[in-house]
């Protein structure tokens, strides 16, 4: 990946992903850089292509973001799972 | 039998007298455990309108064909009696040991009857029981309790269920401490086993009873084992890890349950918690996950991690649900429910209810003895639970409860009192979840979050491994609809399964596993239907219970503030419909084989072969 065509963000997730990821821990921030222009969606379908359907909630800097958002350098982003009780 | 020692014990603090039941067969069939075994007792034997903290109600234990079972999920029991916070069917469920303990001690149930005239304790130790005198105990915290008990019994194995002072001086919400840091806590069964004079019941067994086939157990327990961390997802924090996302939806109460966002949420979760404050974690019986926190403060508050550590509910109800973030305050706020032995969500919602009452001048410095109970003040919070629990000063009137407490106070604060037939909400809105608040509104017990459906894990569709019973679209948390109804009917029957079976809901099993778990263990056939049929003959007989206690469908309601949308956040156009509400109830209703009044129809009492209860 190019990078200069490519922005530096921050992900935190409460799901394992589909595939390891270097550095992942479940609820822990690492570090990831994906091509300007990506959305929600997009990330969500490159790290969770087959278990999409247990994300509850995706958060892009404390607040509710939907699929198209389109992420910008810096950007914070949680996934939760399906909110279960307590 | 397999499963079961197939004998109750049955005590009677009146006269001094220990007894032992053995019910046919057929009963265990007919109603597995838990549940069954308590709205049962209580329909055939406990008087119409009698007062649930006087001699004629009974506290009664029970266990599930699965207690005591060698696998993760099997260490729970349930405890229900006539409730003294709503005056229906009341019922709790803890996790631990001593469910496990007493079905290796020889014993399927505990049913108490009558009041002791001095405080006592029961021992129970492998088939045998005796009572024994509690004075000296009366007054102590939880953990003092425990082990006292323990060194008198000298044996450090035995495994306790006991009051704190909220049960000793009948708060209405007091809950029962299962080996200390795990708590029966909703509908009020410590102020009822305070009524009795029953400090504690010790109890010691060693023979576990054999199981039909325990080889699929055995194989279960080692799935779960090489698995909990992909099936669960407690292991790690506890509850709580994803707070912030229950904000961000609108699912935490904000300040009495006026808003649906605060700032600074990131700031309270289990992590932070576990981070900061943790000193690990522990687990119940047979069971790898550990899924409860331990917590250690020192300053300024100490907070014991002998009482754990605050899970969602709590941390919601003393947190934002109060306008509180400091995370030391909440910490302490349970340790201090835990040592006295007070329901956190009732005790969080009646303390955010008098809050709300005093930003409003309805309740004043005068009322609260001279300190501030605006929102946000943790100091008084944690003062104000204080004196609930020795029931001094303002606290004595909100030990009732916020239904009877807005009954004293008047002057419209019955609107403030987030209450389901005077059960209080927990930390789920109904605007958000809008099956649940069906759920709410409806059962038995009032406003209960375990055994209904949660509508957020239905908006992709059928959850995974649940296929069993039903398939489902992916549907709209808020939605309220035919079929949110459907779902919740299928959904919520398979949780209430857990009442009965007395199993946990957090290690999760698919429903192919329960149903050859319940067949492995007791040699029965067992299909999905007729488990389904076990949780509707409960959930029906724990309604007749209300019925005879003069509950109709006015009591099925949600309190009016969820007919308002939330003050800001995610919901801001959004609320319950209470005409949609009705409509879906109706539904609801008749799909449970009852008529628009919610009565059961004979066909269904037939159908369930519960007819004999139309006539208690």
């Amino acid at each position: 990946m190019d990078q200069e065509d490519s922005i530096p963000l921050t992900i935190r997730s409460f799901l394992f992903p589909d595939e390891a990821i270097a550095g992942f821990q479940l609820g822990e921030p690492f570090a990831m850089k994906l091509p300007t222009g990506t959305t929600v969606q997009e990330l969500t379908d490159n790290i969770y292509f087959k278990k999409s359907d247990q994300i509850g909630v995706t958060a892009v800097n404390g607040r509710l973001a939907p699929p198209e958002t389109v992420l910008m350098p810096g950007d914070a982003i949680d996934f939760y799972p399906l909110l279960d009780g307590g | 039998m397999f499963g079961y020692n197939g004998r109750f014990l049955r005590v009677n603090l009146s006269e001094g007298k220990i007894t032992i039941d053995q019910p046919p067969t057929d009963y265990y069939q007919r109603y597995l455990g838990g549940r069954g075994f308590i709205v049962t007792t209580l329909l055939k034997e406990v008087p119409k309108g009698i007062d649930p903290l006087g001699p004629q109600n009974k506290l009664i234990f029970a266990l599930g064909p699965l207690t005591g079972m060698p696998f993760p999920g099997a260490g729970r029991n349930s405890v229900g009696a006539k409730s003294p916070l709503t005056g229906g069917y009341g019922e709790s469920e803890a996790g631990g040991f001593w469910g496990a303990e007493l079905k290796k001690a020889g014993f399927d149930a505990i049913i108490i009857e009558g009041e002791a005239a001095t405080p006592v304790y029961l021992w129970i130790q492998d088939g045998q029981a005796e009572l024994r005198d509690a004075g000296h105990l009366w007054g102590m915290e939880v953990a003092q309790t425990h082990f006292e008990i323990q060194k008198e019994l000298a044996d450090r194995q035995v495994r306790t269920v006991i009051i704190g002072e909220g049960g000793e001086r009948l708060v209405r919400y007091a809950a029962i401490a299962h080996d200390i840091s795990h708590y029966a806590g909703r509908t009020g069964m410590g102020a009822v086993m305070g009524s009795k004079k029953l400090k504690a019941i010790a109890v010691r067994g060693r023979n576990v009873p054999t199981m039909a086939d325990s080889a699929i157990i055995h194989d279960l327990a080692q799935w779960m084992a090489k698995n909990y961390k992909e099936e669960t997802k407690s292991w790690k924090y506890g509850t709580g890890d994803n707070i912030a996302a229950n904000v961000l939806t609108g699912n935490t109460p904000i300040l009495n349950f006026q808003n649906g966002f605060i700032e600074g949420v990131e700031k309270l979760s289990a992590k932070v918690i576990c981070d900061d404050f943790g000193v690990g974690m522990h687990s119940c019986y047979a069971c790898p996950v550990k899924c409860k926190k331990k917590v250690r403060i020192d300053e300024p508050w100490v907070v014991d991690p002998i009482y754990g550590g605050p899970e969602y509910e709590t941390m919601a109800a003393f947190g934002p649900n109060c306008g509180v973030s400091d995370l030391k305050a909440i910490c302490k706020a349970h340790d201090l429910c835990n040592r006295y032995g007070i329901d956190t969500i009732s005790a969080g919602v009646t303390i955010s209810f008098a809050m709300e009452c005093f930003g409003r001048g309805i309740l004043t410095t005068q009322d609260t003895g001279g300190y501030d109970l605006s929102f946000g003040n943790a100091q008084a919070m944690l003062q104000l639970l204080e004196q609930i629990a020795h029931r001094q000063g303002l606290g004595n009137l909100l030990a009732e409860g916020s239904k009877r407490a807005a009954g004293k106070i008047g002057q419209g604060s019955e609107d403030f009192a987030i209450q389901v037939k005077g059960l209080e909400l927990p930390m789920h809105d109904p605007r958000l979840k809008q099956g649940m608040g069906l759920h709410y509104s409806t059962h038995a017990t009032g406003a209960d979050h375990c055994s209904g459906a949660q509508d957020t894990q239905y908006i992709k569709g059928t959850l995974e491994g649940w296929s069993g019973i039903d398939v489902c679209e992916p549907i709209p948390s808020t939605e309220l609809s035919p079929r949110k109804t459907r779902m919740e009917y299928h959904n919520s029957l398979w949780k209430h399964l857990n009442n009965h079976l007395v199993f946990c809901n957090f290690v999760h099993y698919s429903q192919k596993q329960i149903r050859d778990a319940v067949e492995a263990v007791t040699g029965w056939p067992m299909s999905y239907w007729r488990l389904m049929k076990t949780a509707e003959r409960g959930v029906t007989l724990a309604k007749i219970f209300n019925l005879r206690e003069g509950f109709s469908e006015a009591d099925d309601r949600l309190p009016k503030r969820m007919s308002m949308p939330q003050g800001n956040g995610n919901l801001q156009d959004i609320a319950v419909d209470p005409l949609k509400l009705a409509e879906m109830q109706k539904l609801y209703y008749q799909m449970f084989g009852w008529d628009e009044r919610g009565i059961p129809t004979r066909a269904r009492l037939v159908e369930l072969d519960i007819e004999w209860a139309a006539s208690v």
